[in-house]
């Protein structure tokens, strides 16, 4: 069975167990796949049925069921993911003035994939994303592009590597036209414009918010519209400085898995660079995470990998005092207990299991608002 | 109408973002509609015939305050348009964009600046058009014809009846007259009228030619001279000549009249009114046009027909009333003062104006002539015959002039140097924008101020000359060269002001070129003792590279301005597609 085939069949799943927001989004994938603007209207066209019956999810599927019958007869080749499209080699950049050296940094960025940029402040998480969108020169190193159609220019270059920095433009004038302007700027027919853009809008839930001027949205949503207008570009690569500031948590989730259903795309796959300090949630997403400190880089996997395998490290939010989590765990191999101020950090050996940790604390009545295994996490990097 | 224009809009959008950014469209249809009601505030400026009498009408457009609301009326749209520019901006959004693309964005901004501030010409073409329907050409030669005919009888001025005026018979048109007392030779025929008197001469001539230049204050005797082809001619008086049999009268007289009212055939300086009464008087061809003016009116005069005066009185009076021309004479009045039988004797004078004539006040000397002069302006009649003139000036001045011819350079410029801002803005950023400002102010402080330790150095002042240019042209060279080629070799702030100051110093750059080639051209005339100015000496003329082209250099220079633009737009591309740092 295809992958695109496969799509289709965890989509019908989704709706025969009325999962129908997510069902819908997947389905909204697959359409987009299909890269047919009959599809396209067709969904657009139960995009706003949908909008204009919210409550009748039983219509919902069966018209959702109908698309998935016609989607089922088209066909989608899959594009290569194996190739990276950017090969960093042993790239550095150092600043003369603060002396702050990033790198060296060796890395393969590849279709499909995402990668989590982590680190603290400062460390050069912004560098690294700006000096593989070629926005900064690196020191030393080399950098190697390979993208579908060859790069004619430097400017085609820059055109093909998408960044978008924190803390994006203000849109004037109508949405619309704003993500009209970008198809017509890449030669889309005439024809497809309003359909793609619309597609587009539908896909990451903006309907309702497309009249809308860009002051009278939220910072959320005014980062779904960029992401809009990035995602028009039907780039190969995309590089997100910080997109999950400013959203709140359920707004980080969806654009989170938005970006990750999106990137996944079985005919046009993304590598998506983001950098963010939601360690966790970006842990979930991302395929590969990289962590920077002081600059240097560190292969969080193969890192984490190793030591997972050495200790149990559990972080733990307690009104407890001290001495109660302590006397709870006295029957574990627990190797220290850490407190950085507002969390416990319980170290312990290598093949300590973690349900025997919660059971303790469950044993012992210790009241616990907040507990996570960070042992693969980079989190650990954060707080120890 | 909106759902027209959004439908327009959005096609737009989708087949041509760039013409949909620029606004071009949009931009060009404001100002088509600004420019046709420019057109019509033109076609009504003149309706009034008063507004024909003030000095050169055609600058109406300066004179009457169109010009400000020209003005704010451009400034309002450019800013409205630029706000909407703005909006997007799909070169530093890295879009895909190509050196045609980048340079259609500049060359609209170039008509778009145009077609905004040149509302100038829409007025005076509006102007133009109602003058040239409503004094049509057959309508102004009618009405020449008629003022000309009449104007005999404005006399307004004493002096051109007398005797000295006449030029018709044969021989008056080559006989020069001598009016002052000093040099009239008593024992010779001569003419007295009220202590004025008047003499006749013939005139002889020398030639010389005009590479041995004879200064005319060297030659005495000489009445005027004149230069012709390659020859300096002077003329002399030469014998009395007794001209008792032809004049009827010594006093004023209407026969002596031969001043053409208005002539459109004559340019402005040979149509100039200077006249004196003494032996500065210069010696005056007669035209054929004058002397078919001076035949008609004797001939006029002479058949003594008062209803032709009635007729040609009448006609006048119509036409002064419709130019607005003010004055207080009647048909009937009017006849009573010009119509005399021979020798045709001055009766009256009528004033140039309504200030009433106060003839107890004079500052001129008290002779017999005066007081004579004095008596025909016992009754106040008043004809404005000036603004007539100038009506009819004006108006064969707007139909005449090419409107275009001299000030479509500033307009082209400005728009030009607008253009290469914005673009220059639209491509780099403010920053940069500014930087280069405040870069191109230092380097002119930095010339001046080496121009001036150059001066205090080398006391050869056409060195220092030479000094700055050479100095300016290395520098421009220099940073030409940068924009061309270094660009990836310096920071990309700095290669951005390299970038801009060559975006609007190319031009000037070409132009400094010239002006040396021009310069050492002119000092090589100098030093070769070439002719530069007197076309017709009849020697070798210098001809520099700028006279080659002259004005048309301005279209040139735009031109190779466009060009460079066009050709720069590649490595603009590249210059935003550096990394920083």
């Amino acid at each position: 069975m295809s992958l695109y085939l496969q799509r289709l069949e965890e989509v019908k799943n989704f709706f025969d167990n009325k999962d129908t927001v997510l069902g819908y989004r997947k389905l909204m994938d697959c359409a987009m796949d299909t890269q047919d603007m009959d599809v396209y209207k067709k969904m657009i066209a139960l995009t706003d049925w949908k909008e204009q019956h919210v409550n009748d999810e039983t219509g919902l599927i069966s018209r959702s069921m109908e698309v998935l019958s016609i989607l089922q007869t088209k066909k989608v080749e899959p594009a290569s993911t194996q190739r990276p499209v950017i090969t960093a080699t042993d790239i550095t950049k150092t600043y003369g003035t603060s002396g702050f050296q990033l790198g060296p940094v060796s890395i393969d960025i590849k279709k499909g994939h995402i990668y989590g940029l982590v680190g603290e402040n400062g460390n050069g998480k912004t560098t690294l994303l700006r000096i593989l969108a070629r926005e900064l020169g690196n020191t030393s190193g080399s950098l190697n592009f390979e993208f579908k159609e060859d790069i004619t220019s430097d400017y085609d270059l820059r055109a093909k590597l998408v960044y978008i920095p924190q803390r994006t433009a203000t849109w004037y004038g109508s949405l619309k036209d704003n993500l009209k302007f970008v198809l017509s700027n890449y030669g889309v027919a005439p024809e497809e414009n309003e359909t793609r853009v619309l597609m587009m809008i539908a896909r990451l839930g903006l309907w309702n918010y497309k009249h809308l001027k860009w002051s009278e949205l939220s910072s959320g949503y005014k980062m779904r519209f960029e992401l809009a207008r990035t995602l028009l570009r039907q780039p190969e690569v995309m590089l997100l400085d910080e997109p999950l500031a400013n959203l709140d948590v359920l707004a980080q989730q969806v654009v989170l898995e938005d970006l990750k259903s999106i990137c996944n795309s079985v005919i046009n796959p993304i590598a998506l660079i983001l950098s963010s300090q939601q360690l966790y949630e970006v842990e979930k997403v991302s395929d590969k995470v990289i962590y920077l400190k002081n600059g240097q880089y560190t292969d969080n996997n193969a890192t984490i990998e190793g030591a997972a395998l050495d200790q149990l490290i559990i972080e733990i939010d307690s009104t407890s005092d001290r001495e109660a989590i302590k006397k709870a765990f006295e029957n574990l191999p627990i190797e220290k207990l850490v407190y950085n101020g507002g969390v416990y950090l319980a170290y312990f050996v290598g093949d300590t299991q973690f349900y025997r940790v919660l059971y303790a604390l469950g044993a012992a009545q210790i009241e616990v608002t907040y507990i996570r295994n960070i042992s693969s996490s980079t989190r650990r990097f954060f707080v120890s | 109408m909106k759902k027209f224009i959004t439908a327009k809009n959005q096609a737009l959008l989708e087949n041509h973002p760039t013409l949909w950014n620029t606004k071009i469209v949009w931009m060009l249809a404001v100002s088509l509609i600004l420019h046709i009601l420019f057109y019509l505030m033109g076609c009504v400026a003149l309706m009034n015939p008063e507004s024909l009498q003030r000095y050169s009408a055609i600058e109406n457009f300066f004179s009457n305050g169109v010009i400000l609301i020209s003005v704010m009326v451009s400034i309002l749209l450019l800013v409205l348009w630029l706000i909407s520019l703005f909006r997007n901006n799909s070169f530093k959004n890295f879009y895909p964009n190509s050196r045609n693309k980048l340079f259609k964005q500049f060359a609209s901004y170039f008509i778009i600046f145009l077609a905004a501030t040149t509302f100038y010409y829409s007025y005076t073409l509006g102007m133009q058009t109602y003058v040239a329907l409503n004094y049509n050409d057959m309508r102004m030669e009618k009405d020449i014809a008629l003022t000309n005919a009449a104007a005999p009888f404005f006399t307004h001025d004493l002096s051109r009846y007398e005797l000295d005026q006449l030029r018709n018979p044969n021989p008056f048109d080559k006989l020069y007259c001598v009016t002052a007392v000093g040099n009239v030779d008593v024992d010779q025929p001569y003419f007295e009228f009220k202590n004025n008197y008047y003499q006749f001469y013939s005139i002889r001539k020398q030639m010389y030619p005009y590479k041995k230049y004879v200064d005319p204050n060297n030659v005495t005797g000489n009445i005027l001279n004149e230069t012709k082809d390659d020859k300096q001619i002077f003329y002399f008086k030469d014998e009395v000549i007794d001209v008792n049999l032809y004049v009827k009268t010594s006093a004023p007289s209407y026969y002596n009249y031969n001043k053409l009212f208005y002539n459109n055939e004559e340019d402005e300086y040979s149509s100039y009114d200077y006249q004196y009464r003494d032996d500065y008087n210069p010696f005056t061809k007669v035209t054929k046009k004058q002397k078919d003016f001076i035949e008609n009116h004797q001939a006029f005069l002479t058949q003594q027909d008062k209803e032709a005066y009635n007729k040609l009185l009448g006609n006048f009076i119509e036409l002064a009333n419709d130019y607005s021309i003010s004055h207080n004479l009647t048909t009937k009045s009017w006849l009573d003062i010009a119509y005399t039988e021979s020798p045709y004797e001055v009766k009256k004078i009528i004033h140039e104006s309504s200030y009433r004539y106060n003839p107890s006040v004079s500052y001129q000397e008290e002779n017999d002539f005066v007081i004579y002069e004095k008596s025909l302006r016992s009754r106040t009649y008043y004809l404005d015959s000036n603004s007539l003139k100038q009506s009819l000036k004006n108006i064969d001045e707007i139909k005449t002039t090419n409107i275009f011819e001299g000030t479509i350079h500033i307009f082209l410029w400005m728009a030009f140097f607008f253009a290469c801002i914005v673009f220059i803005f639209r491509t780099t950023s403010l920053k940069s924008l500014l930087f280069s400002i405040v870069a191109s102010v230092l380097l002119m402080i930095l010339i001046g101020l080496i121009a001036a330790f150059f001066g205090f150095v080398v006391d050869y002042n056409s060195m220092i000359q030479y000094f700055v240019m050479y100095f300016t042209l290395i520098l421009g060279t220099l940073i030409l060269t940068v924009a061309f080629l270094g660009l990836s070799k310096v920071n990309k702030l700095v290669g951005s002001i390299f970038m801009n100051i060559s975006i609007v110093g190319f031009v000037p750059y070409i132009f400094l070129i010239l002006i040396i080639i021009d310069t050492h051209q002119n000092d090589w005339c100098d030093y070769h003792d070439y002719n530069r100015y007197q076309p017709d000496s009849g020697m070798d003329q210098c001809i520099t590279i700028m006279d080659y082209l002259d004005i048309y250099w301005s279209y040139a220079l735009l031109a190779a301005g466009v060009l460079f633009i066009f050709l720069y737009c590649k490595n603009i591309l590249k210059w935003r597609a550096q990394p920083e740092g």
